[in-house]
């Protein structure tokens, strides 16, 4: 008898561990792919929320919202310096003089990388052909700190992130002129 | 930078961050479309009529997006944000 009550016993707390991790179906994602990219966030962001419900909250909101920005981040707008470089991925047809918002204080070695540190969903950004190495020539204010994760629900992969990220917090016709190229390569 | 919209035929010609000219198969204008407001065209973001928009401020967190070319009709339809 006692040991059925420790098994009904154990049998609860299995049930009770697997519903504080839900993992509602999105478009588009098989069952299975959404346990694998919800159970793969989970085991490595749960530890910042105060209990699984507000955890899933969380993931919930990184799906609605898709932030660039880890939920932690504190906005930290600085200027950056003239001679500062930095590197940007961009798309087959995109003219080196009209750049994106984010940049990288890493080295982009390949798309993969791309990817996986910078966290760029196919959405965001179909196709990656270049890197380019951008320098500060005028005095550029930017959002500075980390690489959040994402789902990308399209390839159906967690995209944990973790790499250096800015954002320039001008106009977007005025970017280029806060910049000048150093170097263009070809990335795959 | 041109592209062919695969629904309807038509072919789409980007000049510049201001001019997105639609033209028929044979190379009749069509029409011209402005960017939405707030925005600049930038480039296709892929083979399809997708266009890179990047903008003066945040949409949704975001300030650069994605815009679809609804080519017959002359609109665009904002559908995801652009990296």
């Amino acid at each position: 008898m006692t040991i059925l009550k420790r098994g009904a016993a154990l049998l609860l707390l299995l049930v009770a561990a697997c519903a504080a991790a839900p993992a509602a179906p999105r478009p588009g994602m098989g069952p299975a792919a959404v346990e694998d990219v919800h159970a793969r966030w989970w085991a490595e962001q749960r530890w910042r929320y105060a209990s699984d419900a507000v955890a899933e909250e969380g993931y919930r909101a990184l799906l609605d919202r898709q932030s660039a920005w880890p939920e932690w981040h504190q906005k930290d707008i600085v200027t950056l310096p003239v001679g500062l470089r930095f590197q940007m991925a961009l798309s087959p047809g995109q003219p080196v003089e009209r750049p994106g918002a984010f940049g990288t204080f890493d080295r982009i070695p390949n798309v993969a990388w791309v990817r996986r540190v910078l966290a760029v969903k196919v959405a965001w950004k179909p196709a990656i052909d270049r890197v380019v190495t951008y320098e500060v020539a005028a005095p550029l204010p930017a959002d500075v700190g980390t690489v959040g994760p994402q789902i990308d629900e399209g390839s159906r992969e967690y995209l944990p992130g973790g790499g250096s990220q800015l954002e320039m917090q001008v106009p977007a016709a005025e970017r280029f002129t806060h910049l000048k190229v150093v170097e263009v390569r070809e990335i795959r | 930078m041109k592209r062919v919209d695969p629904v309807t035929g038509l072919i789409l010609v980007l000049e510049g961050e201001g001019n997105l000219h639609v033209r028929s198969p044979r190379g009749e204008p069509v029409r011209d479309i402005a960017p939405p407001p707030g925005f600049a065209f930038s480039h296709f973001a892929g083979p399809g009529a997708v266009l890179v928009c990047r903008g003066e401020r945040e949409i949704e967190g975001w300030r650069d997006w994605q815009f679809e070319v609804d080519a017959a009709a002359g609109n665009l339809r904002r559908v995801a944000p652009a990296w």
